[in-house]
């Protein structure tokens, strides 16, 4: 049930991207976005992260897609302009983005998943296992933040143990209580950063105004 | 498991789908209360049949498709809205829980969902293309028109509708609306704690239903039918369950949010039975519900539709602002009154 | 209430110390923030677009400031001492990891890059100040001025950044703000089309990078690169890292760093927003943005990827792909730059040349690795150390990024100048100029003699460093690698020559004939027919001029300066 719920969403997600890519009608292209955010955002609820998923659809659907679609509606007889480049290309990229999977396949079947494990005795112990014959990577199981602790141990010794969210399913409290302590200079820099492209956004969009109104303005101000 | 899901959606969507089919007839005579007239009184008694017959005329109309629409889109805009409109209603508890032969059943379709309200607000942002889509594929200028104006309007309210939220969830500390609502049984209804976020939610949520004096996606006198003037038949007829829909759920979501949704006051301070406590709690959700869908009509009947830069500047310049302070406003009263 | 949910107070109280420490070592960049905000209401609060420039001379009062409390946080090195730490982490993982590890660090290597940036932030506003192009834009100087003050924030956070988050914020902080400054002469055609190219490279090229990073997250399950460090080296051991994910992950990374430093692949960009932007971003682009892109490659290869030592081998064979990249890159640059007839589009390609240059020393980084490592393995020889650090690539790379500062500062700043006054950018149009402006031609002739690497300036200098580090044979092995870069480099060096001189050809000796671009304005002639300039923009020149050539004589300061900077956090 659940695998196939999955196979699902992959296929609403690759989908959408496929006809994004290859659609003639560039409104056609944009609006099948709309089902590949849909597809990430129920794939991201099977690896439990709840949290990640609303925000996908509040971003990506309602904030980025909507304006895109703005555009297009706006700009008039944009439905019958081709959007595709010339075949010659598409061959090379074609071979170009196999050889790319390639690689990635590659990278991704030789990685090894760890997790840490309780065995029987109440000891953690690191567990690897390969993705070739991994158990399903997106059963929520929190793989590598375990291992990476152990790893680290040696060097830094044991982190301290502050406090533990045992219990609380979902993942907006855990994400909430990282902003605000470990990525802390992030969440704040970030804010700055929408603050520059508000104001950037602004200077560059405006109208700007003829040289009488601008005299209005400053007369009338003064 | 599964199977209590099914039963649990089956018996809401019946509820909304007959609901929705009799604030129709409400509302109409609401309107025709407001103008002194008599409204529909003749198919039925009491005029009680007239839903029936307004479905059984819309599904027997010829579908009409414009030959300059993009058939797919076209079709598919209506599926949009009326989706976006029921799934909402997943996340909302009906009632407390009820005990049956010792077995505990939550009076919601999907209970203790932890993100409860982002849930909402990205729902209500997916909605924004069931309209613009119709606009834009029906191949009319006046469809087009008022399509980008709901997308326009919505996106720019939804702003307004999140800053109120963000008030609810930093009173409740928590997104999961079962919580809210038990943080308001414990420190009283949201209304009270944080009354410009309900002010603000509420206009909001006029605009995002696309309801008067917030309708300009449809305004007749100037775009003829706006975003639906080239839907017909049952197309047309979903676009209409939607708004209803909409509405309900817009209602539901309020009562939950901001008077405690199943909660009543004093109730279980009489030592009544709990089955009965449940019974009533239900009641008073759908009384809440009733209420606000009665001051829906209400405003629609009796104030005037916005001129289009005023609904901006509205939008823009004076709740944006609001919605901030509310939140600086809702973050001292949590700091210094409620501790 | 749900007994899940953490109680504000007492996260509060677990974790305001932690906070209190990183932000008594976040001054400099705590002064800008407020700056960036204090500039927004400042222009806010100016209503006649004549008097907007006063934001100017706020931004420089806060980017001094800035300058002021980076220089105290300045560590200088004791020898013996075992109390001297390197640096601290700020901001480190409250919760979840090891709490000796963070977001950022502030060492002597970050110090160097903050006083390197905001020193040629506080030139770029004086600059700014005197240019044409910004004064008809007057405005929108407030926002200039303010975005500016944003901008040195991205570029202080680059260098110090230790997590790969902070690393991507900084970097899209520096990215998104220099595509609104491109493209600040809007009605300018030239310009948008500048800020709409640099916009589609910059956002592919970060999401390669974002890409990149996130395989570096999966392969080790940690942000910070620190950990991915402590990671990497356990997990070569058990064999678990996958080294083709590994090699995908890093080569994805170096898209976005390279992208910010213009190296080969990804310079596509650059001649064109050199071209657009107004001359003082032009300027701050090629300067501060490459120095803080060179900072935060030098620490995401250093600390993600040095070498094991125990057994003296490197995590990563990077410096080949580096030393790859740096010859094709300068390469590149310079051949293009040959068949420029637009002297900001020819600056463009010597930067990326210069790129390729200073990538030379970082080739020679990887390689004092390679020493260090032996130094460990071999044991610790007190006399080897010296040799180590004054001869290690990161030295030589901050030495060329100071003589660049100047030198390209410089001849950003002449250039425009000129274009002030003949409206003009075309090297045609330069023709006996010499004779226009003797000051000008002379300053450009120096600027550009430094720019190809002449003795008696502080080009010379810094590629005498960054040859000597490339050349400097193993201390065990007696192995010297890389001697085809430094032909390569030689030899680059030679075909630069070329178009740096036809400049000067052009300036001293052509004589200006009727295609010569006509002055545009015809008051600012003098009798004599030389071009007059404002006291004030006369002596701003040896701000630059003076630096180019004093250090290219007497650079020991530098030397010692930067031999300070290498002994950082974590490999002191």
């Amino acid at each position: 049930m659940f695998d196939i719920i999955f196979y699902i969403f992959g296929a609403i997600t690759v989908g959408g991207a496929l006809v994004t890519a290859f659609a003639r009608n560039i409104v056609y292209a944009a609006f099948s976005l709309l089902f590949t955010f849909f597809g990430i955002a129920g794939l991201y609820i099977m690896a439990n992260a709840d949290f990640l998923a609303v925000t996908q659809l509040l971003v990506y659907v309602g904030g980025i897609l909507i304006l895109l679609i703005f555009g297009v509606m706006l700009t008039s007889r944009i439905g019958t302009v081709d959007i595709r480049v010339g075949t010659g290309s598409r061959w090379v990229a074609g071979i170009m983005a196999l050889g790319l999977f390639a690689i990635l396949c590659a990278a991704f079947f030789g990685t090894a998943a760890t997790h840490t494990e309780k065995s029987a005795d109440g000891k953690s112990q690191v567990v690897t296992s390969w993705a070739t014959h991994a158990t399903r990577p997106w059963s929520g199981s929190k793989w590598n933040q375990d291992a990476t602790t152990e790893a680290l141990k040696p060097k830094y010794g044991a982190p301290d143990e502050v406090k533990s969210n045992e219990g609380s399913s979902g993942t907006s409290v855990e994400i909430g209580t990282l902003f605000l302590t470990d990525y802390l200079l992030p969440f704040e820099v970030i804010s700055v950063l929408i603050l520059v492209s508000l104001l950037g956004a602004t200077m560059i969009a405006r109208k700007e105004p003829t040289k009488e109104e601008e005299a209005i303005a400053e007369s009338v101000s003064v | 498991m599964v199977v209590e899901a099914l039963i649990k959606i089956v018996i809401v969507l019946l509820t909304v789908l007959t609901a929705v089919s009799y604030l129709v007839l409400l509302e109409r005579w609401i309107s025709a209360w407001l103008q002194d007239r008599i409204g529909p009184n003749r198919t039925g008694p009491l005029g009680l049949f007239q839903p029936l017959a307004d479905v059984l005329k819309l599904l027997l109309k010829e579908d009409i498709e414009p030959s300059q629409s993009e058939k797919w889109i076209h079709w598919l805009a209506p599926v949009i809205s009326i989706t976006v409109a029921f799934s909402v209603l997943a996340i909302i508890p009906f009632g407390s829980a009820i005990i049956l032969s010792g077995k505990s059943y939550s009076l919601a379709i999907a209970s203790n969902v932890n993100i409860g309200v982002l849930y909402i607000i990205a729902l209500t942002s997916v909605g924004v293309y069931g309209i613009t889509l119709a606009g834009w594929s029906s191949g009319s200028k006046y469809s087009l028109l008022g399509g980008l104006r709901s997308s326009a309007q919505m996106i720019s309210y939804e702003l307004t509708l999140g800053l109120g939220l963000v008030s609810v969830v930093m009173l409740c500390g928590t997104l999961d609306l079962g919580g809210i609502i038990q943080s308001q049984i414990a420190g009283g209804w949201n209304i009270i704690r944080a009354p410009l976020g309900f002010m603000l939610f509420l206009i909001s949520s006029f605009a995002e239903t696309n309801r008067q004096p917030f309708d300009l996606p449809e305004a007749e006198p100037e775009l003829v039918g706006g975003y639906h003037t080239e839907y017909s038949s049952m197309k047309f007829a979903l676009f209409f369950l939607a708004e209803y829909a909409n509405m309900i759920t817009a209602s539901a979501v309020m009562s939950v949010l901001f008077l405690g949704g199943w909660h009543v006051p004093f109730l279980n301070t009489l030592g009544m039975d709990p089955s009965l406590l449940a019974v009533l709690g239900i009641l008073a959700f759908g009384l809440k519900i009733f209420a606000f869908i009665f001051f829906f009509m209400w405003v629609r009947w009796s104030i005037p539709r916005f001129r289009y830069d005023q609904l901006m500047n509205l939008g823009w310049k004076v709740l944006l602002p609001l919605g901030i302070i509310n939140i600086v406003i809702t973050a001292l009263e949590k700091t210094y009154l409620l501790h | 209430m749900n007994p899940n949910i953490i109680n504000p107070q007492e996260l509060a109280k677990l974790f305001a110390p932690l906070v209190k420490t990183s932000m008594s070592h976040f001054l400099p960049e705590t002064i800008l923030t407020v700056g960036f905000l204090l500039a927004i209401i400042l222009d806010l609060l100016i209503k006649k677009s004549s008097q907007k420039k006063l934001t100017g001379y706020f931004a420089l009062i806060v980017l001094a400031a800035a300058f002021v409390t980076s220089w105290m946080q300045w560590q200088p090195y004791v020898e013996g001492s075992t109390t001297w730490k390197g640096g601290s982490m700020i901001f480190p993982y409250m919760t979840t990891l090891i709490p000796q590890i963070g977001m950022a660090v502030v060492d002597n290597f970050a110090v160097f890059f903050k006083l390197l940036i905001s020193l040629s932030a506080m030139l770029i506003v004086l600059m700014s100040m005197l240019s044409r192009e910004v004064e008809e834009r007057g405005r929108h100087n407030g926002e200039y001025f303010a975005l500016l003050l944003a901008l040195t924030l991205g570029m202080f956070l680059m260098p110090a950044a230790t997590d790969l988050v902070m690393m991507y914020i900084s970097l899209e902080l520096v990215s998104i703000t220099s595509y609104i400054m491109v493209g600040f002469m809007k009605e300018n055609s030239r310009s948008s089309e500048a800020s709409m190219k640099y916009v589609l490279f910059g956002a592919f090229s970060s999401g390669l990078m974002i890409y990149g990073f996130s395989i570096l997250y999966g392969l080790t399950g940690t942000t910070s690169i620190v950990g991915i460090q402590a990671v990497l080296q356990s997990g070569m051991e058990a064999h678990t890292v996958n080294q083709l994910a590994l090699w995908v992950g890093v080569i994805l990374s170096l898209a976005g760093m390279g992208y910010k430093i213009s190296a080969a692949p990804f310079h596509f960009w650059t001649p064109d927003v050199y071209e657009g932007a107004p001359i003082p971003i032009t300027a701050l682009l090629s300067v501060a943005s490459k120095a803080g892109g060179f900072g935060l490659l030098m620490r995401f290869l250093m600390f993600g990827f040095p070498v094991d030592f125990q057994t003296g081998k490197l995590l990563l064979n990077w410096p080949l792909v580096v030393a790859v990249l740096a010859a094709v890159t300068m390469t590149l640059g310079n051949f293009a730059a040959l068949r420029q007839s637009n002297i900001k589009r020819m600056l463009a390609y010597s930067t990326i040349a210069h790129a390729g240059y200073m990538m030379v020393g970082l080739v020679a980084v990887g390689s004092g690795l390679f020493m260090l490592a032996e130094v460990r393995s071999v044991g610790f020889h007190k006399e080897l150390l010296p040799h180590f650090y004054e001869m290690s690539g990161m030295v030589s790379v901050m030495i060329y990024l100071v003589a660049y500062l100047f030198t390209n500062l410089g001849a950003f700043y002449v250039i425009m100048l000129i274009a002030n006054k003949i409206g003009s950018e075309e090297i045609e149009d330069y023709k006996g100029f010499a004779k226009k402006s003797p000051l000008l031609a002379v300053s450009l002739g120096i600027f550009l003699v430094s720019l190809t690497g002449i003795p008696l300036t502080v080009g010379f200098i810094g590629k005498l460093y960054i040859f000597s580090s490339i050349l400097t044979a193993d201390p065990i092995t007696h192995a010297t690698p890389w001697v085809w870069l430094a032909v390569v480099m030689v030899l680059n060096s030679v075909v630069s020559l070329y178009y740096y001189v036809r400049v000067m050809q052009a300036m001293f000796i052509k004589q200006a004939d009727a295609q010569t671009a006509p002055l545009t304005s015809a008051l600012s002639v003098g009798p004599d027919g030389t071009l007059s300039y404002s006291l004030i923009s006369k002596i701003f020149i040896f701000a630059f001029l003076v630096p180019t050539i004093v250090l290219g004589v007497y650079f020991q300061p530098v030397v010692d300066f930067t031999s300070n900077v290498v002994r950082f956090f974590s490999l002191q």
